[in-house]
């Protein structure tokens, strides 16, 4: 079924069980409550020109710490979300506690989606602690709007890295993922 | 065309073309599948039985700027900025690397709004980076969120704006993302 633009009824005219199944049922079945997955907390948005898809926001949160000391951003346990229904876009929320074990170096953490589009965790989007005595932590939030995806299912997760030659270590890691 | 509740059918009556117009086609064109037409748009109640799609809008600049004014400021590559169709409010998150000549200053990055509202930048709704050490000159990237209400709807700009309190700030990686409602 698919949305079709209701037609403009006509005096006089007959209006036949074809017009009614395509105007009115196959109509209604293109709204909201028409595809209602079946579960709460669910949204709607437009993944086709007259389509809704419905999505839900997805989390992951793990507060055990760990620690790296190499400097290219990588896994460590991530958290990450998985099987994720992306049509063009995806935002993503994140925070970390983050410290370095030396004075004045750096802790940075990132984001990284694996799927039809691929995306490697970049600074621009990173968060970032630096210039802290020797393991006082922060716990920071970042964001991303990751526009222009191929649809299909996506893989989101952190990864991180250390600047300045200690060792950082990151803790109550969380990532929330809004699909669009 | 606007939504028209439906009516009630009695036994017996005539569907004329009008009521078939106003109260099925017209009622229709008011519901999401009519409105959908951006991809990644959502749906907003705009008033009594009215919807509206908008969209998420954001934008990224990774150039580093500095500035020494003490009052919110474009830096000379303003922004970033996007403008979009509000209700009355809007949610907008905003992020930014700073970096202080002086640990004893701060800079904030924060947000005005132009267009068919305005409202000034503040440090009510600024992401702030203070005390930091800087040796080296340290660089932290942070993150804030405001829900602006009391806009006029219409076409808002949103703006990232820049201050100090002392010092020299640098700021890059600056990003903002809006939500209009």
């Amino acid at each position: 079924m698919a949305w079709s633009a209701p037609m403009t009824a006509i005096a006089l005219s007959t209006f036949s069980a074809a017009e009614y199944n395509r105007y009115i049922r196959d109509n209604l079945l293109e709204t909201a409550p028409g595809r209602w997955p079946g579960a709460a907390s669910y949204y709607y948005t437009t993944y086709k020109t007259n389509g809704l898809a419905y999505r839900t926001m997805q989390e992951s949160f793990i507060a055990t710490t760990t620690s790296t000391t190499l400097h290219t951003y990588q896994d460590l346990t991530g958290p990450s979300v998985t099987s994720i229904p992306v049509g063009s876009a995806m935002i993503v929320f994140y925070a970390v506690r983050m410290s370095n074990s030396l004075l004045d170096c750096q802790a940075r953490a990132s984001v990284a989606l694996t799927g039809p589009t691929n995306v490697s965790s970049r600074d621009d989007w990173g968060i970032v602690v630096d210039g802290r005595s020797a393991t006082q932590s922060e716990r920071v939030g970042g964001f991303h709007h990751f526009k222009g995806l191929k649809a299909g299912n996506y893989t989101a997760k952190i990864q991180y890295y250390e600047l300045g030659g200690g060792t950082a270590s990151f803790s109550d890691r969380q990532i929330v993922v809004m699909p669009l | 065309m606007t939504w028209t509740t439906p009516f009630t059918a009695i036994s017996g009556d005539t569907v004329t073309a009008a009521v078939f117009n106003a109260q099925v086609r017209d009622t229709m064109l008011e519901m999401e599948p009519a409105k959908a037409q951006n991809l990644g748009g959502y749906f907003v109640a705009t008033g009594s039985k009215g919807l509206a799609e908008r969209q998420f809008k954001s934008y990224l600049i990774n150039r580093g700027e500095s500035t020494t004014s003490t009052s919110y400021t474009d830096l000379t590559v303003k922004g970033p900025g996007v403008t979009v169709t509000t209700g009355t409010s809007a949610i907008v998150f905003l992020a930014c690397r700073i970096e202080m000549s002086t640990s004893t200053n701060l800079g904030a990055a924060s947000v005005t709004v132009s267009g068919a509202s305005s409202v000034s930048a503040s440090d009510d709704w600024a992401c702030v980076l203070e005390g930091v050490d800087t040796a080296s000159l340290h660089q932290n990237r942070r993150m804030s969120v405001h829900r602006f209400t009391g806009l006029t709807a219409g076409s808002n700009g949103f703006t990232m704006q820049y201050r100090v309190d002392g010092g020299t700030g640098n700021f890059q990686n600056r990003e903002i993302l809006v939500m209009p409602l």
